[in-house]
């Protein structure tokens, strides 16, 4: 490799994991909203730039990119977790259509999926908040990946939260 | 003219408020009981994403395209109980009030006195075709409400079933097995 090359490619790296462009203002709004509602500040995640490279290179399972943003060590507060869904939707816009809310009580678990279609992808946000620790997916989705997950909305929500939905809920058998 | 446009509006206004199961206020108090709750919307503009995107080439995709085409929304709502007795027959009762409701008829009532399971369907007609759909499924421990508005056939209720956050209810396996106990 030429030496002239590198910054060239440092260039198209840099197209490729700059963090506030257009398409991921809304994740960034979600996040600081996020940030503000829980008095934490999400934590860094190493190599995650290259990750998001390697998604977009890739396609892995019709999935062209996604932003992840995890806030860890919180302290439990009820009213927190109450209002979760309230500031994430609020963030997002009526641009964002809600598709699948899960709540398990008991678990202390709140999982929130929003989709918005955009320029032929679908755009997937999927906001989680457990008793200690919350994280913020956003996905992006050809619209035949897009559709399996519609056809199963409620495994979406368990994929997302863990451990959630109900077992015979939209799953073939 | 005009007038009989303004009509028309008022009454399709009105008719998909009826084909719409009002999920009583009291159900809050059922949320924050409830172990789990699962509440899976795809309104209009999610389902209008879904036909505009979806291959007319891929057979499955034309397939779910013709079903989802007709219909204006997909609401799951499931309540899951860590013990027996968190809802009450009144509570169901506000939701079995509004499918007695003008265009609702219930075609299937399933109910095992040995699972202490029910399940009733009912379809909200109008101008002679189905134009809604409400299932009201209960458990001991888990109540299930799925309410579909839009046209079906009722041949693709079976596609529809495990699909789109609908919960499979094996309603007519049910239904056979109650005729024949029946017998």
């Amino acid at each position: 490799m030429r030496i002239r090359h590198i910054p060239a490619i440092g260039l198209l790296l840099a197209s490729f994991c700059w963090p506030a462009s257009g398409a991921d203002r809304d994740f960034q709004a979600v996040v600081g909203a996020i940030e503000e509602h829980l008095g934490a500040h999400h934590a860094h995640i190493p190599m995650m730039g290259l990750a998001n490279l390697f998604v977009k290179a890739s396609s892995p399972s019709g999935v062209h990119g996604f932003e992840l943003a995890t806030f860890e060590d919180l302290s439990y507060s009820p009213d927190r977790m109450r209002d979760f869904r309230s500031v994430v939707s609020d963030a997002l816009g009526e641009s964002w259509r809600p598709m699948v809310q899960v709540q398990a009580s008991g678990r202390k678990e709140y999982t929130g999926i929003f989709i918005k279609g955009q320029a032929g992808q679908f755009r997937m946000m999927i906001a989680t908040i457990e008793a200690r620790e919350a994280t913020v997916i956003e996905v992006h989705l050809s619209p035949s990946q897009w559709f399996d997950w519609l056809r199963n909305p409620g495994t979406m929500g368990k994929r997302a939260g863990g451990t959630s939905a109900r077992e015979d809920c939209c799953s073939e058998e | 003219m005009k007038l009989a446009v303004c009509l028309f509006v008022v009454a399709a206004g009105a008719a998909q408020a009826q084909m719409l199961l009002k999920i009583p206020d009291s159900f809050s108090r059922l949320a924050d009981k409830a172990e789990e709750v699962v509440d899976v919307t795809l309104d209009p503009a999610t389902l209008g994403l879904a036909s505009k995107f979806l291959s007319d080439k891929d057979s499955d995709e034309k397939a779910a395209k013709k079903v989802v085409s007709g219909l204006k929304g997909i609401y799951v709502r499931s309540y899951t109980f860590a013990k027996e007795g968190e809802y009450s027959d009144a509570d169901v009762e506000l939701l079995r009030t509004q499918l007695r409701g003008p265009g609702w008829s219930c075609i299937v009532n399933v109910r095992s006195k040995k699972d202490r399971e029910n399940a009733q369907v009912c379809f909200f007609s109008q101008n002679g075709t189905v134009a809604g759909l409400a299932i009201v499924a209960t458990e001991p421990k888990e109540l299930t409400i799925v309410n579909i508005a839009g046209f079906i056939d009722k041949e693709h209720l079976g596609l529809l079933e495990g699909q789109f956050g609908i919960p499979k209810m094996h309603v007519e396996e049910k239904q056979k097995k109650q005729d024949k106990d029946d017998d």
